[in-house]
């Protein structure tokens, strides 16, 4: 998966956690252990004072924030395209993220994959996500019917929701902190289960709490790619451009399928479908 | 204090976050805590129902929808529109539904449970329709089992099963208030309100309904019911819930006869009721699933003005007030595991008490403690095949153990297409009333009752079906033919002394038939049609006392022939059909209209002097605009409902000369609804 350069140069590398808590030592220790030790490997926190490095590895979005401004050879993980491209003031070459969001080609192929006869797709949103214009194009150009419905004072959730869910074959679950929360996923998924309509979440938390399946990818498969940009920036001197994933997982909540009528497919070889269609 | 304190806290947070679910703050940006964040486990095993095409007997579901489009306005007459199943009335206030044959109108052979609690009470069994603390608005939607499943529904699951699941209070709703005004006094009224917070919610509902009755001319069958309810659930942690719910009701229903003032005047009696629900359910990870529920039903009932006294020389008449109750605990553990990629298993056991007691018939209070275990397996052995099987053990208190097995193979020939072959059995354990009835001739009932006691053995069924559940478009299409031997049969011994009946296992039955259920969609509208075809026969397993007695062998022998064997298959309908029809006219106004087909049919208590119930061919039509958003704040309905509407006069179920005309005269109602 990882090709680790054997002729790279030795750089020194600070790994930049936003604070020590799970997510972000789960991946730092995941990038610590697959860093050839050819590399220096500093590692530090988002409050504490920036060591002397070659590159900085920035986790999560506090992080990021601090070394947004230091004008340092740096590669963000663990940070959303949103946030990354709110931090980002103009394209610079060595200036460069790993999103952990899928590209929305990838959400809509596991869609095509998982539900091969849904062709409307609801999402819900307060504030249009940036991706909603791609979202729009791609669908079109995949076949799909884009079904929205937008959140407000005027136009509450539970009536966007039924809104969507009356009109949709597939609840998309778009970021949005307004809408997903631990207090209002119980009527959500009550509401879609009982509407008969599949969700499609963002993480494995929503396919444990009732999602049919979502596409995303393991500190792991972020930690090995991030080894990989760490040895071509070793070698170029250069971080290439911004980029999605290129590994994923996807989670099925089989109970829920098979409650829902959706055949079951094994996770494996929905992986390959869902490469083949992106 | 403090406790006081806390739940005042709660509930004013519960008031304060109602359905401001959403919090219009300035707007978080997106970061990774938006994909990491943790979530409750929502959909747990418990609530994922089987889909059709894996489940191992045939069912029905009627959702909120297809209630409102129906436009009735009392549970039982939703059934109607399960294929096969029989809705009978012996008047407006005592209505009684059942599957199969050889029923009567107490129809103790189905098991019927309102979120989960089993309401087929004693002493009697069946349930007493019209008092129930349950009302139509609450309901969210009917699961009816045709064919036995005591494997997953428990004891009396014999004929088939009505799950009713009333509106969680979990799911979004508006506050409503509903009203109702109509022709032979219809009049109701029901409230709603719910709320909300991250750990705690609940939803409240009162109901009152009343009609003037339908046969004022022949009987007193006017009634009343208040009912009032609530639900609750509180979120322990993310995988811990706890469950609340409690009913009750009092209801008011007439009695009396025109013409016998004399021993049955005109009269109401009350009926109370009460349960308490208490559920503890734990989800151990996405798959597994512990849940704990206890819960206690109470049903008071009180005739002020019984007549006991039936014998014509003795004048003045007496009369007695005629007290019942019966009572119920039940203790309940399921567990739902998920083993491997192929097998679901669910398992568990419980215990129960029944207590009974109604001082003219029983001449002791009785309690029966119960006890059972259950396990049901849904297997795969391969991607196209579900095979479920599983069995329940029980002792039903009074000698009897049995064991009810179940196993079903269903073959997706297609994704969209199954085939099922079921072989189910289930018990029905003979009730108190069977067992203990104890009463003079004269007295209660013209003929006096002995009490058989424990000589009583439970009933048998064996199911044998093949079914068919499809999809093709728009088109969903179940099917299934069915040969059921039921052994066992409880019935009346008339004779067991000369003065005296007892109830004796006296029949056998095979029920046979056929059973069509369709559903078809379109842009604004949808139909849906049932349709079922029945056969009854049934013969003696053991004969009734002086059945071959040399003196009154002979009367007894053409009695039964004449009002027993000639009878059974009287007892199903040859035909029976339901449609119902809903279609959006314009933007706002929706229409509705159900049809209602029933060939002549005789319940097993309806002696060959009276007629059959005459063959039934009722349209209801509903009429509905509807303004804003329909179950959202500010949305509203106002409809007109047309039941009967080209007044068919078919009869209702009557035992006695004067009932055998009762009519379900053509009534109009008007509906308002609003959401707030």
């Amino acid at each position: 998966m990882c090709q680790i350069g054997a002729h790279a140069e030795s750089i020194r590398v600070a790994l930049v956690l936003s604070d020590n808590s799970g997510a972000y030592q789960v991946l730092g220790d995941e990038i610590s252990g697959a860093l050839p030790k050819t590399h220096e490997l500093h590692l530090t926190n988002a409050t504490a004072k920036l060591p002397e490095a070659d590159l900085f590895i920035a986790v999560g979005m506090k992080a990021a924030e601090a070394l947004a401004q230091k004008d340092k050879p740096t590669l963000n993980v663990l940070l959303p395209r949103a946030g990354f491209e709110k931090l980002r003031r103009s394209p610079s070459p060595n200036y460069s993220a790993i999103f952990m969001d899928q590209p929305m080609r990838r959400q809509l192929a596991l869609i095509n994959t998982v539900l091969p006869q849904a062709r409307t797709v609801g999402v819900l949103y307060q504030t249009p996500p940036q991706e909603l214009d791609g979202l729009r194009k791609l669908s079109g150009m995949m076949g799909f019917d884009l079904r929205e419905q937008k959140v407000s004072p005027q136009h509450p959730l539970a009536a966007a929701l039924s809104g969507v869910l009356r009109e949709s074959d597939v609840l998309l679950v778009l970021p949005d902190n307004d809408i997903y929360r631990s207090d209002t996923i119980r009527n959500i998924l009550l509401e879609t289960y009982r509407a008969q309509i599949p969700m499609v979440g963002l993480s494995a938390n929503y396919v444990r709490a009732g999602a049919l399946c979502a596409i995303y990818s393991t500190p792991q498969q972020i930690a090995y790619q991030a080894v990989e940009v760490i040895e071509e920036f070793a070698n170029t001197g250069r971080l290439p451009a911004p980029q999605y994933t290129k590994e994923f997982e996807i989670s099925v909540n089989t109970q829920v399928a098979r409650s829902l009528g959706v055949p079951v497919k094994d996770a494996v070889q929905l992986r390959v479908e869902v490469r083949r269609h992106q | 204090m403090y406790r006081d304190l806390i739940f005042s806290r709660s509930f004013q947070f519960a008031l304060l976050t109602l359905f401001s679910s959403l919090v219009y703050s300035a707007e978080e940006s997106i970061t990774e805590q938006t994909y990491l964040q943790e979530f409750p486990v929502v959909l747990t095993a418990s609530r994922l129902s089987q889909p059709l095409s894996e489940s191992p007997n045939a069912m029905t579901i009627i959702d909120r929808q297809m209630i409102q489009s129906s436009g009735f306005r009392s549970v039982v007459d939703i059934f109607r529109l399960v294929p096969g199943m029989y809705v009978g009335n012996a008047g407006a206030n005592l209505p009684f539904v059942s599957l199969n044959g050889v029923t009567d109108q107490y129809s103790r052979r189905m098991q019927v449970l309102v979120d989960g609690c089993s309401i087929y009470l004693p002493p009697f069994g069946g349930v007493d329709w019209s008092s129930l603390p349950l009302h139509i608005e609450e309901i969210e939607r009917i699961e009816v089992v045709r064919g036995p499943s005591a494997a997953s529904h428990g004891t009396n699951s014999f004929y088939g099963v009505i799950n009713v699941i009333t509106k969680d209070s979990a799911t979004v709703a508006p506050d409503s208030l509903s009203l109702s005004k109509g022709e032979i006094g219809i009049a109701n009224i029901s409230a709603q309100h719910s709320g909300a917070s991250e750990r705690l919610d609940y939803r409240l509902a009162y109901a009152y309904r009343e009609d003037d009755g339908d046969n004022p001319e022949i009987l007193n069958d006017s009634s009343n019911n208040s009912t009032f309810s609530v639900r609750s659930n509180f979120r322990v942690n993310s995988t811990d819930t706890i469950e609340f719910q409690l009913g009750l009701s009092a209801a008011n229903s007439g009695k009396g006869t025109v013409g016998l003032s004399d021993r049955d005047p005109f009269r109401i009696a009350k009926t109370h009721n009460d349960f308490q629900q208490i559920s503890w359910r734990s989800a151990w990870n996405t798959e597994d699933e512990t849940k704990l529920t206890y819960y206690r039903i109470n049903r008071e009932y009180k005739d002020p003005q019984k007549g006991i006294n039936w014998n014509s020389n003795v004048n003045p008449k007496l009369f007695g007030v005629d007290f019942s109750r019966g009572l119920r605990h039940d203790f309940e553990l399921q567990n739902t595991h998920q083993l491997g990629h192929a097998n679901r298993i669910v398992w568990g056991g419980g215990f129960r008490y029944d207590h009974a007691e109604q001082p003219l018939i029983f001449s002791s209070a009785y309690g029966l403690k119960q006890s059972r275990i259950f396990f049901h397996d849904e297997w795969r052995p391969m991607d196209v095949v579900v095979l479920n099987i599983g069995t329940m053990f029980e002792d039903d208190g009074a000698g009897h153990k049995n064991n009810s097995p179940r196993i079903s193979l269903n073959y997706h020939i297609h994704p969209q297409h199954t085939l099922r072959a079921l072989y189910a059995t289930a018990t029905r354990n003979p009730v108190m009333a069977e067992m203990y009835l104890t009463t003079e001739a004269n007295q209660y009932w013209k003929r006096g009752y002995l009490a058989p006691g424990n000589a009583l053995r439970p009933e048998k069924i064996v199911s044998k079906e093949i079914g068919y559940v499809g999809k093709i478009d728009r088109l969903s299409l179940d099917a299934r033919v069915y040969y059921e031997e039921v052994r066992d049969i409880i019935g009346l011994d008339y004779y067991a002394t000369l003065s005296k009946s007892s109830f004796k296992n006296l029949s056998d039955g095979v029920f046979k038939g056929l059973e069509i259920s369709t559903h078809y969609q379109w842009d604004g509208g949808n139909l849906v049609f049932n349709y079922a075809r029945q056969k009854s026969s049934c013969h003696f397993s053991s004969f009734p006392s002086y059945y071959s007695d040399s003196i009154y062998g002979p009367t007894v022998v053409a009695g039964y022939q004449k009002d027993f064997l000639n009878l059974c298959s009287e007892t199903v309908p040859a035909d029976s059909a339901s449609l119902l029809l809903t279609q959006q006219l314009f933007e706002s106004i929706e229409f509705s209209t159900g049809y209602y087909f029933r060939d002549s049919v005789r319940v097993l208590d309806v002696a060959s002097q009276y007629p059959a119930e005459s063959t039934m061919h009722r349209v209801d039509i509903r009429l509905a605009k509807k303004f804003g958003n329909i179950e959202r704040p500010g949305g509203g309905e106002f409809a007109v409902i047309l039941q009967n509407a080209f007044q068919d006069n078919y009869t209702g179920y009557g035992n006695e000369a004067q009932m055998a005309n009762l009519l379900f005269k053509r009534r109009t109602y008007l509906t308002a609804s609003v959401f707030f």
